[in-house]
């Protein structure tokens, strides 16, 4: 799938072994947005040509040459990447190290908001409203990492951890995560909390 | 003949009558009509037949449909032995199914219209078809995520409906219009379940999902895909 991260456009994808892989999301053959590929097996087939490449990053197959001898420079920019907590974290210039969620936590969902990081921010800190009509009363947001991860405590047991992400076409993805024991009448109310909370930090 | 269709390839409404056929194995005659540039569906005689001027238009041996979500219950009431693609005794999900038919038109209307603009250079205000579009599929992730929570992943029920295939074409041809569907996980793997239904049919802009091999060619790619 396709993932952008500050001014990166990656594409993050998993074989059928599991192993996660973050590019940049540029073919090296003609520049196609491997995005549009498709894994088969250890490899991620490029939709373009079809070369192939497995998951250090290194093209082992060209369709139109299955002889060549490939010489192992051939290979898209990659990126370090750690999966922790059901969330993929990925660092474009060094190691990639996942802030530390507290444990129990699970992902709900991933939604896309139409505003900056700090518009979204400066949203949840000044405004936001408690989570309504089911179980979840006082919010109070902590900030664990400035800008990065916060915290919204709903009710006594449940927590909403968000993750945010900007990206430079000035929208911000969300990762929301519920602990663990959330049931599902709780986790579709958070669910539509945030919908209405990106519908208030879009709204002019 | 089961029914006749009038058709147009690259109609995403046209099809969603394929692809249930398909779906459910019926045979079928078809009728093609120049849409573009012709314009023939806005002509006599095809106007004597839906005066309304829009494709498809399905005719069976007793009458003529030419709204695209009447023709899909009545393929489904006639060749679905089953009754889950119109769960017609399923009352709890029968009303869900029917307002996702509902919701299909805003699709057509919305995303529908734009990719018309951007292919066809039809008249179109990009902009409010484009907002209508998005808002479109935010709505319809939202119910796809709620589905997930609630361990489905299809719009309504257990298992496909009309609803899905009412809804899949002009999700899935977004891009054509140009609105990708990265900003959106879950409809992205409900479109992944829609394209790995048995009997599943193309059309121009929605392929096949890549069949995974074993590297050594020795299973017979019975893995799901996972597309980029
Ligand atoms: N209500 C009809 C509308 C179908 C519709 O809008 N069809 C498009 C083609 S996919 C059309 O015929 N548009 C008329 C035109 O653009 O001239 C249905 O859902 O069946
Ligand atoms: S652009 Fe990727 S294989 Fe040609």
């Amino acid at each position: 799938m396709r993932a952008k991260t500050g001014h990166e456009d990656l594409v993050v994808w998993r074989s059928a072994s599991g192993v996660l892989s973050a590019w940049e999301n540029r073919c090296p053959h003609r520049g196609m947005r491997l995005s549009h590929g498709f894994v088969r097996g250890e490899s991620l087939a490029c939709a373009y040509h079809g070369w192939h490449f497995e998951c250090s990053g290194r093209c082992h197959y060209i369709p139109a040459h299955p002889e060549l001898e490939l010489p192992r420079t051939i290979k898209p920019t990659t990126f370090d990447v750690v999966e922790r907590d059901g969330l993929v974290w990925v660092n474009t210039t060094e190691k990639a190290i996942p802030f530390s969620l507290p444990a129990g936590a699970t992902p709900l969902r991933s939604i896309t908001c139409n505003t900056t990081l700090d518009a979204l921010t400066n949203h949840i800190f000044g405004t936001t409203k408690p989570c309504s009509n089911s179980g979840c009363h006082s919010t109070t947001v902590e900030s664990q990492q400035p800008c990065v991860l916060s915290t919204l405590l709903t009710d006594s047991s449940h927590r909403v951890y968000l993750a945010m992400q900007a990206s430079e076409d000035h929208t911000t993805v969300v990762h929301a995560l519920l602990s663990m024991e959330a049931n599902e009448t709780q986790r579709i109310t958070v669910s539509r909390w945030l919908e209405s909370l990106r519908r208030e930090a879009e709204s002019p | 003949m089961t029914f006749t269709l009038y058709n147009y390839v690259l109609s995403g409404n046209c099809y969603k009558i394929r692809l249930l056929a398909a779906l459910l194995d019926v045979q079928y005659g078809t009728v093609a009509v120049n849409f573009h540039p012709g314009g023939e569906h806005r002509q006599e005689p095809l106007l004597r037949l839906n005066p309304a001027g829009t494709l498809p238009i399905m005719v069976t041996s007793d009458q003529t449909l030419t709204e695209t979500q009447a023709m899909l219950v009545w393929l489904a009431q006639h060749y679905d032995d089953s009754n889950s693609w119109w769960p017609i005794h399923d009352l709890d999900t029968l009303p869900t199914v029917i307002q996702w038919l509902g919701f299909a038109n805003r699709l057509t209307s919305s995303i529908g219209a734009l990719r018309q603009h951007t292919l066809l250079n039809k008249p179109a205000d990009a902009s409010t078809t484009r907002a209508a579009g998005i808002a479109a599929l935010r709505e319809l992730e939202c119910r796809l995520a709620e589905q997930s929570i609630r361990g489905e992943q299809w719009l309504a029920g257990k298992s496909p409906t009309v609803a899905d295939i009412a809804c899949f074409p002009y999700t899935a041809l977004s891009p054509d219009a140009g609105i990708e569907n990265d900003d959106y996980p879950a409809i992205r793997s409900w479109l992944h379940s829609v394209r790995s239904l048995d009997g599943f049919i193309t059309m121009p802009g929605i392929h096949e999902l890549h069949q995974m091999r074993d590297p050594a060619g020795a299973s017979a790619g019975t893995l799901r895909d996972h597309h980029g």
